[in-house]
């Protein structure tokens, strides 16, 4: 008998519209995502992974194809009910400055979703605050501070910890490492790795850095122009990668080590506009 | 989006804007809570007599009524009677209109250099002393309301220097008028030539203009003076100077990414100026189309308050789309959208 | 080799309104000529503010410069822009992070070569500044230069633009680029493109790069020096063979250690 996946979309595409023409920004895409999971979205800027993260989360609606949360299509759902939903189905951001609200304290943000869900008592919200940030590595007392006053790793920080407190099963990380230093990723990475274990979360890890995608993913699909190129086990795409585009975006990773030659020139040119 | 597309849809937006003012108009002063029949009637009128004028000017026919006759009315230019002194609102309009956007002209030939020179001279002194005087003068110009300075003007300039005529209006009383070609005076005496008039009329026109220019110079030299200072502070100036332009051209670059929001600002406050220059005509005896349309509200004349309110409404949205399309003409971003 | 630039006891101050507050401290080194040489460090390390007085490129902060920066010659703290002119785009080049920020938006890219080129009296007209501008793009890799000329910035890939801001940059051959983070904001496999572009330009013309970013692995695959900011302070220097193998610093030590990879071959 096989589980039922926390996440499963079927032949999703999204069309858009720019300047008179239409794109497939997603284009005939299937997988699927179990109870504790993790799957990394990898692709470049238009490869459409940011909005196969938005169509999941239920922010746009899919042209044809089906979005499936615990068996469960999202298209029969009303607009409440997504919402609602959202409780099991969090979101971190890329920019954790944008995406804090500046004029809120530390702790009101994290508590927020409880809030909006009308779940728990004021005690009750103070108490799984706190909580949610002693799991992702922040020392309580950072829950009276405003977001200027943190570093963008502890900003992070903050919005995954707003993305657990309400017990979720999954999370969908937009590009949560794109703006951080490396050495803040590598801890932002194990911060992740150990909710996953702590929490039995699924994440959907939208990003086009190899590095966390290694240290917190299962599985891997690289994205290409809407369609997905090649998925499997990540130590396979990252280590032996079949397909000409994932084999370009895994040898554009640059390691940190001297141990191989110095890179030399690709030949050929780039492609126009 | 190219050029042409870009015109032609902003266009087709202005003619549905242009309905939608001429139907708000209808309906804002539809409601209006004054009863003109009653002001027609006099105040020895009886309830009869009121009610009978109330009937000759539709006010009882239904709304919906009413509407209909005012869009078909207005489609055919015609804006109806004052219900003042019964003269059509359509000549009123036309023989007013003039003197006003002449007014309106002047006001910014003059707010225009001078606003953005000031922010100009702010922006790119930021914090030095340049700057700080620039912004103080702008402050104080910002400040003054129109009557004052208009008051000041009129008594520094005609009283004590003795170098401008007084507030009589836009010629001097023993002067004739110009034979009408568009009837803006100043315009009208340098076509059909006649030296004399024409500094008569420059004369009179000098003052007020100053008045509403340097009023208005504050707006623009405040929008000049942010835009540039943000063109100026921007990665583009770096390259710029990086590249080894010579500072003319930094600052022409910055002037043409600030360009787009200036001329924004100015089609608002020519809008804003249909109306707005009431104030300063009435001072100068103008005899324009803003003085004119206060007096009708006073009177509560409403087919002349809505008369006016549709054609400084109509321009507002004429000049808004022209200079949308001059944006986009000017501003390949202002394209793409 | 020749010493293009020397930096010595320079310390940066901006000036705020709680007072001055330190961003650079008592930063002394040496580049020579055709290395490519990382400025390396975390944010907040004042390397970004390091380079732009280097380069004398004025931010819109207030800011104090004590200390000398010799360029090519130049004392780069006290010659008034006026006279480091002459030297903009012809020695020395500079390139940012966001192509889109540093093109201008509203005209032409033909437009903008040609008041580069004329600036700098190297072209007569616009004939031929087109042709030299055409030129210079293919060489960084653009495959149709001529209708790209004739468009705008915001029509360009990343990638793309970020080629044309090198090519405007390097189109008159300066002997030294400075790179701000380049890379930073452009997809993996577009980095690796623009630094081997950048790579290429050094070694074939033997121009000097020096290259500002946060990211190590842009330091081991592309660098022959690196200098390592932390805080303000250069905390160690060298070649990046010797950084890599034997560092000396704790943070140095600490920074190379925490983001090399786990499983080394």
């Amino acid at each position: 008998m096989t589980r039922t996946p926390v996440v499963e979309i079927r032949n999703l595409t999204k069309t858009f519209k720019r300047h008179g023409l239409s794109f497939r920004a997603v284009d005939d895409i299937s997988l699927t995502i179990q109870a504790g999971e993790t799957l990394a979205l990898i692709g470049e800027s238009g490869s459409g992974k940011s909005t196969t993260g938005r169509l999941i989360l239920g922010l746009e609606k899919p042209d044809s194809g089906d979005v499936l949360f615990q068996g469960e299509s999202l298209q029969t759902k009303s607009a409440k009910e997504v919402r609602k939903l959202r409780a099991n189905l969090t979101v971190v951001f890329q920019e954790p400055f944008e995406s804090l609200n500046p004029r809120l304290r530390i702790g009101a943000i994290v508590g927020e979703p409880l809030v909006v869900q009308g779940v728990a008592s004021a005690e009750e919200r103070v108490e799984r605050t706190a909580r949610a940030l002693e799991r992702v590595g922040l020392s309580v007392s950072m829950a009276d501070r405003f977001p200027r006053e943190l570093s963008g790793g502890q900003q992070q920080r903050v919005g995954i910890a707003r993305a657990i407190i309400g017990n979720p099963q999954m999370i969908v990380l937009d590009e949560p490492t794109a703006s951080l230093d490396r050495t803040i990723r590598r801890q932002i990475g194990d911060v992740l790795e150990e909710l996953k274990r702590d929490l039995n979360l699924a994440y959907l890890l939208i990003t086009h850095d190899i590095g966390t995608v290694r240290q917190v993913s299962d599985r891997s699909a690289v994205m290409l122009q809407g369609k997905i190129v090649e998925i499997g086990p990540t130590a396979e795409i990252t280590g032996d990668p079949q397909h000409p585009y994932t084999q370009r975006l895994i040898g554009a990773e640059l390691p940190v080590s001297v141990a191989k030659p110095r890179r030399t020139l690709i030949p050929g040119k780039e492609a126009t506009l | 989006m190219n050029r042409l597309r870009f015109a032609a849809w902003r266009l087709l937006f202005m003619l549905v804007s242009l309905w939608a003012i001429a139907s708000i108009t209808f309906l804002l002063v539809a409601i209006l809570p004054s009863n003109p029949a009653a002001a027609i009637a006099g105040p020895y009128a009886t309830p009869e007599q009121v009610a009978q004028v109330e009937n000759s000017l539709g006010l009882h026919d239904p709304l919906y009524q009413r509407y209909f006759e005012f869009l078909g009315r207005t489609l055919r230019g015609d804006l109806g009677t004052s219900v003042y002194d019964g003269t059509s609102i359509n000549q009123e309009i036309a023989q007013l209109i003039p003197s006003t956007f002449e007014l309106i002209i002047a006001s910014l030939i003059i707010a225009v250099p001078v606003g953005i020179a000031l922010g100009a001279v702010g922006a790119y002194f930021h914090r030095k002393f340049a700057d700080r005087a620039s912004s103080l003068l702008v402050g104080i110009l910002q400040s003054i309301p129109d009557f004052v300075l208009a008051v000041v003007l009129i008594y520094l300039f005609s009283a004590v220097l003795k170098i401008a005529p007084g507030p009589e209006g836009q010629l001097s009383i023993i002067s004739v008028p110009p034979p009408r070609v568009t009837g803006m005076i100043a315009v009208d005496a340098i076509l059909t030539g006649k030296p004399s008039l024409i500094s008569d009329a420059l004369a009179h026109l000098a003052l007020p203009a100053l008045t509403l220019g340097l009023v208005i110079a504050a707006v623009f030299a405040r929008i000049s003076r942010a835009s540039l200072s943000e063109a100026l502070e921007s990665d583009q100036t770096k390259f710029a100077r990086a590249s080894g332009l010579p500072e003319w051209r930094v600052v022409q670059y910055a002037f043409l990414t600030s360009r787009t929001p200036v001329l924004t600002y100015g089609a608002i406050i020519f809008g804003a100026l249909f109306g707005g220059t009431a104030i300063v005509e009435t001072i100068f005896n103008w005899n324009g189309l803003s003085q004119w349309s206060v007096t009708s509200m006073l009177r509560t004349d409403y087919p002349a308050i809505q008369g006016f309110v549709l054609v400084a409404g109509a321009i507002t949205l004429v000049v808004f789309a022209l200079l949308d399309v001059l944006a986009g003409f000017l501003d390949p971003r202002v394209r793409a959208q | 080799m020749s010493t293009v630039l020397s930096v010595k006891n320079v310390a940066i101050d901006y000036l705020v309104k709680e007072g001055a507050k330190p961003i650079v401290s008592d930063i002394s080194f040496e580049v020579k000529a055709g290395e490519m040489v990382s400025l390396v460090g975390e944010s907040g390390s004042g390397k970004s503010a390091l380079v732009h007085v280097i380069a004398a490129l004025p931010r819109s902060v207030q800011s104090r410069v004590t200390g000398s920066v010799d360029l090519l010659g130049y004392d780069m703290v006290n010659t008034p822009a006026a006279r480091l002119r002459e030297m903009r785009g012809t020695r020395l080049g500079f390139v940012g992070q966001n192509p889109f920020g540093l093109l201008h938006p509203i005209l032409p890219l033909e437009r903008q070569f040609h008041h580069v080129l004329s600036a700098h009296k190297k072209t007569k007209s616009k004939a031929d500044s087109a042709r030299l501008a055409e030129a210079t793009l293919e060489s960084v890799g653009i495959r149709d230069p001529r209708s790209v000329l004739k468009g705008y910035a915001n029509q360009l890939s990343g990638g793309m633009a970020q080629r044309v801001v090198i090519g405007m940059a390097t189109i008159m051959e300066p002997e030294v680029l400075i790179a701000d983070e380049p890379t930073t904001a452009l997809d993996p496999t577009v980095q690796v493109q623009i630094l081997d572009l950048l790579a290429a330009l050094n070694r074939e013309r033997g121009m000097t790069v020096l290259i500002v970013t946060h990211d190590l692995g842009v330091v081991a695959n592309y660098c022959d020096k690196a200098l390592v900011l932390r805080r303000g302070e250069l905390v160690e220097q060298g070649t990046v063979a010797a950084l890599f193998t034997e560092p000396k610093h704790p943070y140095t030590r600490e920074l190379f250690l925490s983001t090399s990879e786990r499983v080394e071959s």
